[in-house]
């Protein structure tokens, strides 16, 4: 790699946003290490950098600015309520008159109207007329999401029916939902996209989260080396094939 | 962003709670004024009250109150045109680069002097980047511009901004500038 490329992509900070291709990555550290005037140049930057960056943000913030807000802010206990909420709960009201109050009996744990938007908002449409642009979409929405992410090409994502951000060990792990059919049997297919650098897969093994009703497959991305998808098809159907 | 849901007080107070001091940093950073960043605060909230909410994944909310403060921000800079006070400067002042370094603590006056002297669309973005690390795409949706234009906006005001505030002697300074773009010091208006 020349002098110049790498210095660009270091400038732009590339890196640090994890914006810039894991092949070019590999190839600015081999650089470094190799070029002792890259290398002084990118430790200046970086002190200077990290400097301008703390005295920005060295601003110190009012000790009762949080208790001052919090007594300025409408004190209703509903502060909005929304056109497609009002209209969601008329239509409620309706069923309930209708007799479907039964799934309403008391018993049941309110369904979270907050937790709901958060699920729907992460589900961002993913409607393209192609597999690829379906994937081009899903990589997009991820990226918004804050998750760079590579997706398997050979995925069928016309039958992609949900997507967004799960958690696993306490990190972000970027989920698909699949629906399959044939032959009449229907399947559920989670597909998760792990990140070599999130997870030490070194030791891991499918067998260990296989079922009777569950196949679980592990595959790696064929392009690059950071990502891994772990496919897991219940009611033992067929996965998208890969 | 999905419009719709509703916003509790509960919800609002957590919002308080979690973003209140990055967001005050920022307000301050862009107008310079602890007062102007109090009511930006205070501002941005009660948008988020009023708004017809879109209620946001927990990751995307962060971002969406950044953006309403920027835009309140603008809004009273536009006023303050209106009514006579100097406009906003479009693009970044020449001058002498700061000569020399220092060895004491951060010269906090002159820096938001320098902060001051940018236009907002190059403060604004540096800000960000610094203060709250945003990716390039969080920032250009936030301010409405291209990804490609918020990277370029960065580089040059950091390199503008380097030029001007004084270093620490930390073994020299950098000698291979020739390979950053040039005429970076003579940067095009917004």
């Amino acid at each position: 790699m020349r002098c110049e490329t790498a210095r660009t992509i270091l400038e732009l900070n590339l890196p640090r946003l994890g914006e810039a291709d894991w092949r070019d990555l590999d190839a600015v550290e081999a650089h470094l290490k190799t070029c002792p005037q890259c290398h002084a140049w990118w430790s200046l930057r970086s002190r200077e950098d990290n400097r301008l960056a703390r005295e920005i943000r060295a601003v110190p913030v009012p000790r009762h600015l949080a208790a001052n807000l919090a007594g300025r802010l409408p004190m209703d206990k509903r502060v909005l309520g929304s056109k497609k909420l009002m209209a969601a709960l008329a239509a409620a009201s309706l069923l309930a008159l209708a007799g479907v109050g039964y799934w309403l009996r008391p018993a049941a744990s309110p369904l979270d109207a907050d937790a709901v938007a958060r699920l729907l908002e992460t589900s961002a449409a993913v409607d393209g007329p192609t597999s690829h642009e379906r994937m081009e979409q899903l990589v997009d929405s991820f990226s918004r999401l804050g998750e760079t992410v590579r997706l398997p090409e050979s995925l069928n994502y016309l039958q992609a029916v949900s997507h967004g951000i799960t958690e696993l060990q306490g990190r972000k792990v970027p989920q698909i939902l699949f629906q399959t059919e044939e032959g009449g049997n229907r399947n559920l297919v989670r597909l998760l996209v792990l990140d070599s650098r999130k997870f030490d897969l070194s030791q891991y093994s499918v067998e260990q989260n296989a079922g009777l009703n569950r196949q679980v497959e592990l595959v790696p991305d064929s392009e690059d080396g950071r990502f891994f998808f772990l496919l897991s098809t219940q009611d033992m159907g067929r996965a998208p094939k890969y | 962003m999905t419009p719709g849901g509703t916003i509790t007080r509960e919800r609002l107070l957590e919002w308080v709670e979690q973003h209140h001091a990055p967001l005050f940093r920022f307000a301050f950073r862009l107008s310079g004024s602890h007062q102007d960043a109090e009511d930006l605060v205070h501002d941005t909230f009660l948008s988020a009250a009023k708004n017809n909410a879109p209620l946001r994944a927990p990751e995307a909310v962060r971002g969406w109150l950044f953006a309403i403060l920027r835009n309140h921000f603008l809004m009273r800079v536009r006023r303050r045109q209106q009514a006579g006070f100097e406009p906003m400067p479009e693009d970044l002042p020449e001058g002498a680069a700061t000569k020399g370094g220092r060895d004491d603590g951060p010269d906090v006056e002159l820096l938001q002097r320098l902060l001051n002297q940018m236009p907002e669309g190059y403060r604004t973005p540096l800000i960000l980047f610094f203060f709250e690390e945003f990716s390039y795409r969080e920032i250009a949706e936030q301010m409405g511009v291209p990804v490609g234009t918020v990277m370029s906006r960065l580089a040059r005001a950091k390199d503008w901004i380097r030029q001007r505030y004084p270093w620490p002697e930390e073994g020299g300074r950098d000698n291979t500038r020739g390979l950053t773009a040039p005429g970076q010091d003579d940067l095009p208006s917004d």
